[in-house]
């Protein structure tokens, strides 16, 4: 149950009250509400105007939108002559002669595969009976019975079968065979289940390039809205830098099938014909009852939030540097002369050769901060894409951690906070939220939490003492640690102590709501650095917590959110403390992330598990050295 | 399992659902990319991609839903493409492209407030909001054509509601700002 629907407090008197009414009118739209939500609701909306003006708000919108079907529109007369004849061009490619329309174990398109043995495949995966959603556990509850799909063994399970899933691109870093470092795009296209044949096939890196880049890469972020990345690394110094390079361009997602051989062409069967048959069109359904309890106003509420916090006058501590590029500013691509003739082993051994041999590619770096020692793993893209955010310290150790920002096109990073206590925590909207330490009033180190504008550097302080809160895109929820923070080893890093990673409500208003119990707990035990991510819809969400006794590996899970009680589900075939490398990525249906070297000394892998409403499955490619996955 | 591809019946099948379909997949994609030309290339695809994919549909009577899923799917690729393309280096240059003279007209004829307010709100919200509400499709329909869950569906159509009218009042400040500047140069030239 989530915090919001306990306590016996009148409804309204809270913000998370408010945003629970929000929550309610808008699902009432479309569907009845349980009896017990209905009557917190018309209670609610007694006492509160504001929730009622937006109630009234979805009702009077959504009429609005049904306005739409009023305007209808035509498709162009020759669409279906269009389509047949491609149809019609489709059915006569050999690769669909006498075949079923989805390949067998396809070559991988090898222009891109030179020099490589690798990505092997494979997989583990749950086709559940009953679906992949049907049998999950709560996060607090007992753990499935069924054991990790990402545990399965490196190899072509007898039984796998191809899960077609369409869920975009995996990117990572990792060194080449050449030695040089090399970018690598391979789509996930499908993922391969535990039922049905062995037709697993390989993920195909399409889009292998050399990378330009001075620092040993430990993060990337990639820009949300652009290829643009900003890389996290290690320079020869040892101290830590800042760089923004552009990725490269990926080729997009082929949508017909090369042919590998040339069996006999088949006459077309699908005759275009010029005029298409009838169409339906769907009816308008009438939903207008919610209005009659409502007033039709659709006025906005947004409230004002205090501002009362000075702001803090951002200063850059760390001058950056602009690295100088070796190569001319443009260096033509050199395209492979001819086609290797190599087929791609489905089954790699450890030897395998790590990476594909990449193509030279253009990458222009700009460092916007050196020198210093980045701190966590938060560092994050603002959802606009416009700004750049980290938490840094001096590399010579004179001064503890502050919060910097970049602003997309500007030459340097700066450093938004001064106090040399601060942690960049996630961005909420067009803000950012940072976390401090403080002595609180008996004398202990205290958790505060704080918005900054990254523009102006105007803080506004939170309630509560939630340590790095991780929101949510809905900003709803956020995951953050709720316990006790102290100093790191080193002197000035704090860190948390004594606690645990819980979920927890939040709203743009009052930040982390920190009374009562929290929804969910998340991990607990030692817990000395972690790191938390969404994706795009809000109800799924990664959660990586480092090993306590050594910081470069960790432990995954992948969790999804019921963002109306706020209960955290971990689905049948959901990756489980699984053994993550720093740095992953979770969108579109899949979680990305490295695993730790072999025990046989092989490279790291990168792991891919992606999901539909009804299966799960997963993908790894074969070993990559020093493979850091972009999230 | 027989492994030879049936193009009779797979084509008869994909001539069937365009009769059936077409218009309303034209007008989905339509209203997710605001481009009618782009919309009919996509409409193409779609149905392209259903006659490929012909063998995954399960049940026949899911077909509708199928064909969204498909269409959707198109549409958030070519979404994805367009991020892509839009990309600005931070070097300065730029590779973005002015909208379309179609969508111009588009928005101002067809459209209105809506349309705008439907473009601000994020493309999976914006999908959610058209199929259930002008599309007709159930619960079980939307969560299908979205490839989510049930309750990741719900979840995101309530978002989108929320995204919406936060987006028609922005439509609608910014109309309204317009207006009284508009209103206030009128009255200003009056004066000269």
């Amino acid at each position: 149950m989530s915090p919001l629907q306990r306590g016996g407090r009148r409804p309204g008197h809270s913000s998370a009250a408010h945003d629970r009414a929000r929550t309610l009118s808008a699902e009432r739209v479309d569907w009845p509400l349980e009896a017990a939500d209905a009557t917190w609701l018309a209670e609610h909306l007694v006492d509160c105007e504001t929730c009622r003006d937006v109630a009234a708000a979805y009702d009077t919108d959504r009429l609005a939108l049904l306005t739409m079907r009023d305007r209808q529109p035509e498709p162009p007369r020759d669409l279906w002559a269009r389509t047949s004849a491609a149809i019609e061009r489709e059915s006569a490619s050999p690769a669909r002669a006498g075949q079923r329309p989805r390949p067998r174990r396809r070559s991988i398109p090898l222009g891109a595969l030179s020099g490589i043995a690798v990505i092997a495949v494979v997989v583990g995966a749950t086709a559940l009976s009953g679906g992949f959603f049907s049998a999950r556990g709560p996060v607090d509850g007992p753990a499935g019975s069924s054991p990790p799909i990402a545990a399965v063994p490196t190899s072509v399970l007898p039984g796998a079968t191809p899960m077609a899933v369409g869920v975009g691109s995996v990117e990572w870093l990792g060194t080449s065979s050449t030695g040089k470092l090399a970018y690598s795009s391979a789509p996930i296209e499908k993922v391969c289940t535990t039922t049905g044949q062995p037709d697993c096939e390989p993920v195909a890196d399409r889009d292998s390039k050399q990378i330009d880049l001075s620092i040993e890469p430990k993060s990337i972020s990639q820009s949300p809205v652009g290829n643009q990345a900003v890389v996290v690394g290690t320079d020869a110094s040892g101290s830590d830098a800042v760089v923004v390079m552009s990725l490269p361009t990926p080729r997009p997602s082929a949508t017909a099938t090369a042919p590998s051989a040339p069996p006999p062409t088949p006459r077309p069967t699908v005759t275009p014909t010029s005029t298409p048959p009838a169409t339906q069109t769907p009816a308008a359904s009438e939903s207008a009852s919610a209005l009659q309890s409502l007033e039709p106003s659709a006025s906005d509420s947004a409230s004002t939030e205090p501002s009362s916090t000075p702001g803090v006058t951002p200063s850059a501590s760390v001058e950056a540097s602009v690295v100088p590029t070796d190569e001319p500013s443009i260096v033509p691509s050199v395209e492979p002369s001819s086609e290797p003739s190599v087929e791609p082993t489905v089954a790699p051994t450890p030897e395998a050769t790590p990476i594909l041999t990449p193509e030279p590619t253009v990458s222009r770096n700009l460092a916007i901060i050196s020198g210093v020692k980045v701190v966590g793993q938060s560092a994050a893209y603002s959802p606009d894409g416009g700004w750049f955010a980290f938490t840094a310290r001096p590399s010579d150790g004179s001064d503890g951690p502050d919060i910097y920002v970049w602003r997309v096109g500007d030459e340097v990073a700066r450093a938004i906070t001064t106090d040399h206590a601060s942690v960049f925590a996630s961005w909420t909207d067009d803000r950012l939220i940072g976390s401090r330490i403080a002595a609180g009033p008996t004398g202990d180190l205290e958790a505060r939490s704080f918005f900054i504008d990254p523009a102006s550097g105007t803080e506004t302080a939170t309630a509560g003492k939630a340590w790095r809160p991780a929101v949510d895109p809905t900003g709803h929820w956020a995951v953050t640690w709720d316990g006790t923070v102290e100093i790191a080893g080193d002197g000035m890093t704090p860190v948390p102590a004594e606690g645990s990673l819980v979920l927890r409500g939040f709203s743009e208003s009052a930040g982390v709501a920190t009374d009562g119990s929290p929804a969910a707990v998340v991990a607990d035990g030692p817990v000395t650095e972690f790191d938390v991510r969404w994706d795009e819809t809000g109800t799924w969400l990664a959660v990586w917590v480092a090993d306590a006794s050594d910081p470069t590996i960790g432990r995954l899970s992948l969790l999804q959110l019921d963002p109306v009680s706020g209960q955290l589900d971990r689905p049948d075939g959901a990756p489980r403390d699984m053994p993550a490398l720093p740095g992953f990525s979770i969108a579109d249906g899949r979680l990305a992330w490295a695993t730790p070297r072999g025990q046989g000394g092989e490279g790291s892998r990168v792991q891919v598990v992606a999901w539909t409403d009804d299966a799960v499955g997963a993908v790894e490619s074969g070993p990559v050295e020093n493979v850091v996955v972009i999230h | 399992m027989s492994e030879v591809w049936d193009h009779q019946e797979a084509g008869a099948f994909v001539e069937a659902l365009f009769a059936k379909h077409h218009s309303e997949i034209y007008a989905y994609l339509l209203r997710m990319l605001r481009e009618p030309e782009l919309a009919a290339d996509l409409t193409q695809d779609a149905f392209i991609k259903a006659y490929k994919n012909y063998d995954t549909l399960e049940k026949p009577e899911n077909a509708r839903a199928w064909l969204y899923q498909i269409a959707h799917r198109v549409a958030l690729d070519e979404i994805r493409r367009r991020k892509i393309i839009r990309f600005f280096p931070w070097t300065g240059e730029s590779h973005g492209s002015a909208p379309s003279a179609e969508r111009l007209v588009m928005d101002a004829n067809l459209s209105g407030d809506m349309q705008r307010a439907l473009a601000r709100i994020p493309e999976r919200q914006r999908a959610a909001l058209l199929l259930a509400e002008l599309h007709d499709l159930t619960g079980v329909e939307l969560a299908a054509a979205l490839g989510v869950s049930h309750v990741a569906a719900r979840a995101l159509l309530t978002r989108a509601r929320e995204s919406l009218r936060q987006a028609l009042a922005a439509e609608r400040a910014a109309e309204a700002e317009a207006e009284a500047k508009a209103t206030t140069s009128h009255s200003a030239e009056g004066h000269r």
